[in-house]
């Protein structure tokens, strides 16, 4: 009746090895009363992963990657009472120690201790196995009608919403919101914020490709433009004040890109930086000009504990017919074969790589 | 009536001739004025470095006694004293909509008596009903001159969304007169981690000699020192940082003294082709922001209230801040002892 498997397999990472699936690693076993062992379903590949991958994010030796995860509740510790066995769930990944200033100041993605020194898949290892071992509190329980494949989406979901929430919209109704980059990121960004009716939303996409898979979706409060049409239209209006946009987030991770894109911001105007850029480059600000027009320059990393409205706005997404994978550019693979996954992914043929484990 | 103006053939000047302004609508105050402060932007427009309109009469930092009134005037009646504030937005546009009137691009700096209309460094201005607030009798003239800078400093203060009065390390880099005015107040509602990096020794000792309890006094080497043996140690650091030199350098420097989801706020004034290089990674990685401050959006009521508390709790004698009064004919040497540093503001005393 139960399965007399003890060992199991995990994609890892290492500098001498690259990418590489290890076989017969250790099941987990429960280590604490309140730990939960989950068996893995999906695991979404992002862009991070891929520059891991390439050895471009430094992550350590022999890690387990994986950190958008869906699986299934397998065996629970004695003291756990909000997950029974059986129970499909994702894995928040964020953690803070709950007692230093940045986890008291509500920014536990920033905890020293936490953070990203504790984010799975990225410091410690990861869900791309067979079992994952995780604390109860991190999991959190999706509605049967949730395809895994779709609750993937949900951590970078998690991770949007804290650039959202850092963007300080003043109205949805009347701020004009340019989103950088049509990747996964600026696409799942774009189909959220159409959907909760933001309603001056224009994505700037460099590639016509993605240009087209937008405009097939049919958004109608979205404008599609490139990158270059953009650039004209700011030289045309940069004497006018009221030209540009109150909330810019670049989900590109280019520096040209945000550079320029610096100059559409309109007085009082925000840009929150989600891309992730290459180390030792440089946004160039003007002082006179962020003063005197009230700009405003954040970063976004991670999330803040933002499963629980991350969870409802994947579901509600799923249901409104807004989040066939297909859609989204996003395929999925069998565990074995993720070696085509991440090809995919690296020759843009696909905006995110999804494994099916077990 | 006199009146200080600037123009670029001319320079800073007073005219004799000037007529007294006349009720145009029935929403309109006329102030005798009876202080004007001068800042560091007002010193730089009449060095020419920040544009005004030619002719324009300068003065933003105003008390002034209501003269005459509009017949629909109904806040305030004639020989009340009275602050001012000299700018306001449009109230029907995005902007002004969103909270941020200070950048409306029909009001903010374009209306702002003192940049882009007729100031208050003369014997009378013409305003509107809502730009002028009462103030009470134990409030000196010159001590309310400082409501218009605490306006905008309260601005800087919002934008920089301190997370704990208790727990956040704050700086304030620079101790002229907007450090310091900013410094006293947060000392005074109790913001407990507080440092401020002035450079010269000499208005470091001015800030040491107040004895504020919460506050550590350093110069910029000595901070940079700091940093650098820090460097590795990310809880060295400050969550909020307020920068009121305008000095581009100081600017880039203070970057690298944010702690992780630290932020950064702008209020001194730069130079026109000045720039921060912020390190986009650790922007994102450690979620850091970086925001301009500009004038004041509806703080001024706040910032009349809170000079009234300052000066009746013993934080506003004036000499102690390094600001000097002169009357308005000696207004030169107003500006000039601004300009050698002498004094941090002064203050035009006007009949």
């Amino acid at each position: 009746m139960t399965s007399q498997i003890s060992t199991m397999q995990a994609l890892k990472y290492s500098k001498a090895r690259g990418l590489y699936m290890e076989e017969n690693i250790q099941i987990p076993k429960l280590t604490t009363s309140h730990k939960v062992i989950v068996k893995m379903a999906a695991v979404g590949i992002c862009g991070t992963v891929l520059s891991i991958s390439k050895g471009d994010f430094p992550v350590p030796d022999n890690i387990t990657l994986g950190h958008e995860l869906c699986g299934v509740v397998h065996k629970l510790g004695d003291d756990v009472t909000t997950v029974t066995v059986g129970q499909r769930v994702v894995i928040d990944t964020t953690k803070g120690c709950n007692s230093c200033y940045f986890c008291s100041a509500r920014i536990p993605n920033m905890c020293p201790k936490g953070g990203i020194g504790t984010y799975l898949g990225l410091s410690l290892d990861g869900g791309l196995a067979n079992y994952i071992i995780v604390d109860e509190v991190d999991l959190h329980p999706i509605p049967d009608d949730l395809t895994s494949s779709q609750a993937v989406l949900i951590e970078p979901m998690a991770c949007l919403l804290n650039a959202w929430k850092l963007s300080k919209v003043a109205d949805t109704a009347t701020s004009k919101v340019l989103i950088l980059g049509g990747g996964i990121a600026g696409l799942h960004l774009v189909n959220y914020l159409d959907f909760i009716e933001v309603k001056n939303l224009t994505i700037s996409q460099r590639s016509h490709d993605r240009r087209k898979r937008l405009e097939k979706i049919g958004y109608k409060n979205v404008r599609v433009i490139s990158n270059e049409a953009l650039h004209q239209e700011y030289l045309e209006n940069c004497e006018d004040d009221l030209w540009g946009f109150d909330n810019i987030i670049d989900c590109t991770g280019n520096p040209e890109a945000i550079n320029s894109a610096y100059n559409y911001l309109r007085p009082g105007g925000r840009l929150v930086i989600y891309g992730c850029c290459p180390p030792d480059t440089k946004l160039e600000v003007p002082l006179q000009d962020l003063t005197f027009k009230e700009k405003h320059i954040s970063g976004s990393f991670m999330q803040p504990y933002n499963y629980d409205p991350a969870v409802e706005i994947i579901t509600a997404l799923a249901r409104s017919g807004r989040l066939e994978i297909s859609t989204y550019g996003m395929q999925e693979y069998k565990f074995n074969e993720f070696k085509k996954g991440f090809e995919d992914l690296s020759n843009r043929k696909i905006t995110k790589a999804i494994l099916l484990i077990n | 009536m006199k009146a200080i103006k600037y123009n670029k053939t001319r320079g800073l000047y007073m005219e004799h001739n000037v007529s007294i302004p006349e009720i145009v609508n029935s929403n309109n105050v006329i102030l005798k004025m009876l202080a004007a402060g001068i800042c560091g932007t007002d010193l730089s427009v009449s060095k020419g470095s920040f544009p005004v309109p030619d002719d324009t009469t300068l003065g933003h930092e105003l008390c002034g006694v209501v003269h005459k009134i509009g017949s629909k005037v109904k806040n305030v009646t004639v020989g009340q004293r009275v602050a001012i504030r000299p700018t306001k937005g449009c109230n029907s546009c995005y902007f002004c909509d969103t909270n941020i009137p200070n950048v409306c691009p029909k009001g903010g700096i374009i209306k702002d008596r003192g940049f882009g209309l007729d100031g208050g460094m003369a014997q009378y201005i013409l305003v509107d009903d809502v730009d002028v607030h009462q103030i009470p009798d134990d409030l000196t003239s010159s001590q309310a001159v400082l409501i218009e800078p605490l306006s905008c400093l309260l601005n800087a203060w919002k934008i920089s969304n301190v997370a704990s009065k208790d727990h956040s390390k704050v700086l304030i880099l620079g101790g002229g007169i907007g450090g310091f005015h900013l410094l006293n107040y947060l000392d005074f509602i109790e913001v407990k981690n507080l440092t401020i990096c002035q450079r010269s020794e000499d208005r470091r000792k001015r800030i040491e000699k107040l004895g504020y309890k919460n506050v550590t006094v350093v110069s910029d080497v000595s901070l940079q020192e700091e940093y650098l043996k820090h460097s590795e140690d990310e809880l060295w650091g400050f969550d909020n940082i307020i920068d009121c030199t305008g000095n581009p350098d100081a600017i880039q420097t203070a970057y690298n003294y944010l702690r992780p989801g630290g932020r950064f706020v702008i209020y001194g004034c730069c130079p026109a082709n000045t720039f921060i290089k912020v390190p986009i990674q650790d922007l994102t990685f450690k979620e850091k922001h970086i925001s301009g401050s500009f004038l004041q959006p509806y703080t001024y009521g706040a910032a009349v209230e809170n000079i009234v508390k300052l000066a009746r709790s013993g934080r506003l004698k004036l000499s102690n801040y390094g600001v000097q009064e002169y009357s308005i004919d000696d207004y030169k040497s107003g500006f000039a002892d601004l300009e050698s540093r002498k004094i941090i503001k002064g203050i035009l005393l006007i009949d």
